[in-house]
């Protein structure tokens, strides 16, 4: 059978074959290193090509990227032409040209850098945000993230000092800690209501809990301190009786995200049983729909543990803009719970985990080298999605009720959170 | 899926007015053999397997005269594939792709030999319609390990669900009664429409390869 079918198949190849379309030359996801580029065409076409092979959100991102291709090449071209007739093209003029080229992705972990490659001056680089262009669009955006981020920052720490007298605190902690890229500040407050019943919050700009808790039990690791407080919130969230424990807080407001492995320890110690609201998936194939399947997110519960539903208390979360990546998926995960609750803003958007080095494997996320190859993509690995079928890439997650910082100020949302545990039923 | 119709239309016209000519009908079910022929572009480690699948459905033959015959068929064609990693940090996953194409090939169908048992050459061309599709194999989850899955595939606006080509191949006819015979056919099935969409900029076409093996009946109206 096979013969014949190889006999009739070549015949038929050989009398229909060229009315099959001829593929294009396609460069592979990992390819960029040896794809060397004497000009600014054949940058672009690079970074172009491993963006369309690439790209894990070509399913939810409106932009009609081979018309990116068709309008912005000749323009490239353009300044190749330019150079060769002896004239400079300024990085202010490059940036602009991919600033609208593709500073209207999706992504919004996404970062393009870019080299001019014929401008000697120190700042030859072009970086286009996405994120940072559409944020500035929503019209609850307030401060960027560095101001806002400063703002929070000192409050928790006043709040912890105990120079705000607003609030009936039991004990505070605030540590900045140094994991292996970032600082990462820590603040746990045990707010004590009127009636006596305790609050614990917590409160990070990053989750690097996963690191930082291998210094728990060490007294002479960098993260002792840090790990003190997280633990402390942990256990009177679990341990405090049911009677003396009003609810939980957890802030996520300016947290920049970090480790999915986090998971473990702002849900695990809250569920009885495996739970699974988010899936992901990553490219399969260079096809700008080939993905994977999708593939659920399990967090089991810890050994030590406290079903916060059962006992029907409330477990919140406080989210704003900046709410980011794993700031936005703790968010979720935990309003998913019976008793979870979100107050504060609609978060950031950029919800697609990146793993470094796997691009073979996974197609998508980071690659280039700015200094080796002259670009730089970084941008997601996974895409997420929610067990509603909502992907949330570029939109975040409303919170159940919405408190505008630009409105309420930081501590008008604190405020809110309180008063809906105080008056939980 | 208009000029299949009028193709149609005009294949039963013309039956309508031969008289002397004598129409079959009939049943067949056997099994399809189908491979993939895609470029190297852009693809870092997958490769394309062959599948096996079942094909199964009606015949409707016209014998015009001794020597030929027009058919047309309406058939469940598999063409299924099978998609393997091959990266050490992936290894052993794949992806099954059990598809069903609604296949309608309209092809001469020219006999020689004996009486009783006569051989055919049938060529024509055909119309494929992607009805379903469900995926099995294995994946890897974000903490990179290997999950097994079975679950329909959901279409996107990349895949090019209607496609069309050209079927050749040999067959073999013994005449049982005057009424009935049997039709071994092995048939080639080559598709000339991509089943992903090509981009206008960057074009990556794939196209299925169907080898099919049946047994049919035919009843002589």
């Amino acid at each position: 059978m096979r013969k014949i079918s190889l006999i009739i198949l070549a015949v038929i190849a050989l009398t229909f074959g060229s009315c099959r379309k001829t593929p294009d030359y396609v460069p592979y996801i990992g390819e960029t290193s040896n794809l060397a580029y004497s000009n600014y065409a054949e940058q672009f076409d690079v970074l172009w090509n491993n963006i369309n092979t690439g790209y894990v959100f070509w399913d939810v991102d409106e932009t009609d990227w081979d018309a990116v291709y068709e309008k912005y090449m000749p323009q490239f071209e353009a300044l190749d032409l330019r150079i060769a007739a002896g004239n400079s093209v300024s990085t202010k003029e490059l940036q602009a040209l991919y600033d609208d080229a593709m500073g209207g992705l999706r992504d919004h972990h996404m970062l393009i850098q870019v080299k001019n490659m014929y401008s000697n001056s120190w700042d030859n680089v072009v970086s286009v945000n996405p994120a940072n262009n559409e944020i500035k669009t929503r019209d609850y955006y307030y401060k960027d993230s560095h101001a806002l981020s400063s703002e929070l920052s000192q409050f928790n720490k006043n709040l912890a000092s105990g120079s705000n007298s607003s609030y009936k605190i039991s004990f505070s902690g605030y540590e900045k800690v140094n994991t292996d890229d970032v600082q990462v500040t820590v603040c746990y407050l045990l707010f004590e209501l009127p009636d006596g019943r305790l609050i614990p919050y917590l409160w990070q700009n990053g989750y690097k809990m996963s690191v930082i808790m291998s210094g728990l039990n060490n007294t002479s690791s960098p993260y002792y301190k840090a790990a003190q407080l997280i633990d402390k919130w942990k256990n009177a969230a679990i341990k405090t009786p049911k009677n003396k424990l009003a609810g939980v807080i957890l802030d996520n407001r300016c947290n920049n995200g970090g480790y999915l492995s986090d998971l473990n320890h702002v849900v695990s110690p809250f569920i009885k049983k495996d739970h699974a609201v988010i899936s992901t998936r990553y490219k399969e194939g260079p096809g700008r729909l080939e993905h994977s399947v999708w593939s659920p997110v399990t967090i089991a519960p810890s050994t030590t543990n406290r079903d916060l539903a059962a006992e029907n208390i409330p477990y919140v979360v406080l989210s704003n803009i900046y709410s980011i990546s794993m700031g936005e998926i703790t968010t979720y995960n935990i309003s998913q719970l019976p008793t979870g609750y979100v107050i504060g803003e609609r978060t950031y958007g950029a919800t697609g985990p990146l793993l470094s080095d796997a691009i073979d494997y996974t197609y998508g996320g980071p690659f280039g080298d700015i200094e080796r190859e002259k670009h730089y993509v970084y941008t997601s690995t996974y895409e997420i999605q929610t067990h509603e079928g909502f992907v949330p890439e570029g939109v975040g997650f409303t919170p159940n009720k919405e408190v505008l910082t630009r409105d309420a100020g930081i501590k008008g949302q604190l405020d809110a959170a309180l008063e809906y545990i105080k008056n939980y039923k | 899926m208009n000029k299949v119709k009028s193709f149609i239309l005009v294949f039963f016209v013309a039956l309508a007015i031969n008289a002397n000519a004598q129409l079959g009908i009939g049943l067949k079910g056997g099994l399809d053999f189908n491979s993939v022929t895609r470029s190297n572009a852009g693809r870092v480690d997958e490769t394309y397997h062959s599948k096996n699948g079942l094909d199964l459905g009606l015949v409707l033959s016209y014998q015009v005269n001794e020597w030929f015959a027009m058919r047309a068929n309406i058939e469940m064609l598999s063409r299924s594939h099978t998609m393997k990693r091959n990266l050490n940090a992936v290894k052993g996953i794949y992806t099954d792709y059990n598809n069903q194409y609604l296949t309608v090939p309209v092809m001469a169908d020219f006999t020689f030999g004996g009486t009783k048992v006569r051989g055919h050459f049938i060529m024509g061309g055909y119309v494929s319609y992607w009805m379903k599709a469900n995926v099995s194999g294995n994946t890897f989850d974000i903490y990179d390990k290997v999950r097994p899955f079975d679950e329909p595939m959901e279409f996107n606006e990349y895949h090019n669900r209607l496609v069309a080509g050209v079927v050749a191949g040999p067959g073999l006819s013994c005449e049982l009664s005057d009424k009935i015979s049997l039709e071994l056919d092995a048939l080639l099935y080559y598709d000339l429409v991509s089943y992903m969409k090509i981009s206008k900029v960057s074009a990556d076409p794939r196209y299925n390869n169907t080898a099919s093996l049946t047994l049919g009946v035919i009843y002589k109206l």
